[in-house]
């Protein structure tokens, strides 16, 4: 085990040192303060886990190729933003955007995210144990994002491909534009089952509901609508 | 980028210096200009003033002392050009947005705030430049709200940073995370109600939307922070305060972030969870929704 002090380092040296360590074979490491720095773990490679005591800002473990990064507290905008490889565990909450544009991977959530959890995904899979905020799953085109508490409103905007499985009992009522509701499959259900065994997760893989992109008699996107007309229309 | 801040904290001694902590916190979100708008307890009105000419300081004076009696007033040098007028008057407070707009009228005089509770610190750089340029004295507040700015949509100039003040409604203050679109046709409009801008800084607009729409219309603020989530256009999370109130506005797409978060009567805005840190070590914040108003009383 290698302790690393974050409140010594600027962050351009702590992700120097963390890819050198892991560079160096070490597998355990702990980055003591991070006090919400932003950017912590920016393109680590390699097999190792570092777990980072506390909470950390945006764009925590971008770009991540491999390791096992574990946030004890909660992290802001972007987690995991184009992620490749490897597993970002976070105990506490995320903030908005977590996971954007991932590729592969895995992100679990322990707490709660915020809007546009999953934006534009294209491939991995998002874990999120609580709940999220408006948006999850905007413009997916691949991957997989599955929420456990309740989800907000739009959820699965515009996705072209990708899968979301919820089980709030709201979420037919809350779906964006472009997506369908169904029931979940034999094979999602197996596929949920190995995902929830290998994180610990307590729940019932049939409970859940699927969000597909619809496949067909697409409408027109209305994410925004300006009103043109307004004060100097008086 | 822009980042916002804002603390609400009754008896608050340390208002100015907990702003600036935490706008140091977000100095990344940008350079150019740091400002701060604090919520004093005061028995006079205090105003600055900055002129890009100390020569100008006869002018201003003569001004001022059309409406008021200066008690105690310094003229100091800032890092560029400015220098700064500081001053408490004793006037009929009824005359402050009369004063703000005489004073205004100069073309190369700009007030950057007046009142009995409102004082607005900004310049050029970071917070710690504030601090270190700008005597802050500790004093019994209720509120403020602060800003870093990235110049974006006008020339960096330290009267384009925030906070925004406007004699339409003395007292406001707003600071704004975005840019608005349909700023030039609003300009004109509210020109024809009889604002003056100062700046070509798009977010002094909204004061003086604001400021309209809580003066000569009657609204409240969170009427009028309604009203503007109707009429602007563009990309805003708003902070706007009140000597009794301070509230938000958010577009509907929020791509601006806006954290709140309350505990021991004590409420933070942030636009980053770090800049919440000096106050809370470690919290994970509400983050506001988007096209949301809202509005907190003291």
């Amino acid at each position: 085990m290698v302790v690393v002090d974050a409140a010594t380092l600027a962050k351009r040296e702590l992700n120097r040192r963390l890819n050198s360590l892991l560079a160096e074979g070490e597998t355990a490491i702990e980055v003591q303060n991070p006090g919400s720095m932003h950017n912590l773990g920016t393109a680590l490679k390699g097999r190792g886990e570092i777990t980072v005591r506390g909470s950390t800002g945006f764009y925590t473990g971008g770009f991540l190729e491999g390791p096992r990064l574990v946030i004890e507290g909660n992290t802001g905008w972007y987690t995991g933003d184009n992620m490749l490889a490897g597993e970002i565990i976070i105990r506490k909450n995320a903030g908005s955007n977590c996971g954007p544009s991932m590729i592969g991977g895995t992100i679990v959530v322990h707490g709660n995210t915020g809007g546009r959890a999953g934006l534009g995904m294209k491939g991995g899979d998002l874990l999120v144990l609580g709940s999220t905020g408006r948006w999850c799953g905007q413009m997916t085109m691949g991957g997989r994002i599955i929420i456990l508490g309740d989800v907000g409103p739009g959820l699965g905007e515009s996705m072209y491909r990708g899968l979301i499985h919820v089980r709030d009992p709201e979420a037919e009522s809350k779906l964006g534009g472009n997506v369908e509701f169904h029931p979940i499959s034999a094979d999602e259900v197996d596929s949920l089952a190995q995902l929830f065994a290998t994180h610990g997760v307590q729940a019932d893989p049939n409970s859940f509901m699927s969000v597909r992109p619809m496949t067909s008699g697409r409408h027109h996107y209305t994410i925004f609508n300006p009103q043109l007309s307004g004060a100097d229309g008086r | 980028m822009c980042g916002v801040a804002g603390v609400v904290s009754r008896g608050s001694m340390s208002l100015g210096n907990d702003l600036l902590d935490m706008l140091w916190c977000v100095r990344h979100r940008g350079l150019d200009a740091t400002g701060i708008a604090l919520y004093e307890q005061r028995d006079l009105v205090r105003i600055r003033v900055t002129l890009p000419d100390p020569e100008l300081a006869g002018e201003l004076l003569e001004t001022v002392g059309r409406f008021a009696q200066a008690t105690e007033h310094r003229l100091y040098q800032g890092e560029g050009i400015f220098t700064f007028y500081d001053a408490l008057l004793d006037m009929d407070p009824d005359q402050i947005g009369e004063l703000h707009r005489a004073i205004d009228a100069h073309p190369r005089l700009c007030v950057h705030s007046i009142g009995r509770t409102l004082t607005v610190y900004k310049d050029q750089g970071d917070a710690a430049g504030i601090r270190s340029r700008h005597e802050i004295r500790a004093a019994s507040g209720t509120h403020g709200i602060g800003h870093v700015r990235l110049a974006t949509e006008s020339a960096e100039d330290i009267n384009a940073a925030h906070p925004f003040t406007t004699p339409l409604f003395p007292e406001l203050a707003i600071v704004h995370n975005g840019q608005f679109t349909n700023y030039f046709n609003l300009r004109r409009f509210l020109e024809s109600k009889g604002a003056r801008f100062k700046t070509r800084n798009d977010s002094e607009m909204a004061a003086h939307y604001l400021g309209w729409q809580m003066g000569s219309q009657g609204l409240d603020l969170e009427q009028a922070m309604a009203a503007a989530l109707e009429d602007f256009d563009g990309i805003f999370t708003i902070l706007a305060a009140t000597p009794t109130q301070i509230g938000y506005v958010k577009d509907k797409l929020a791509i601006k972030p806006l954290l709140v978060f309350e505990q021991g009567g004590v409420t933070v805005f942030g636009s980053e969870q770090i800049s919440l840190t000096p106050l809370f070590a470690d919290v994970f914040a509400d983050e506001m929704d988007p096209g949301t108003v809202r509005v907190w009383s003291l």
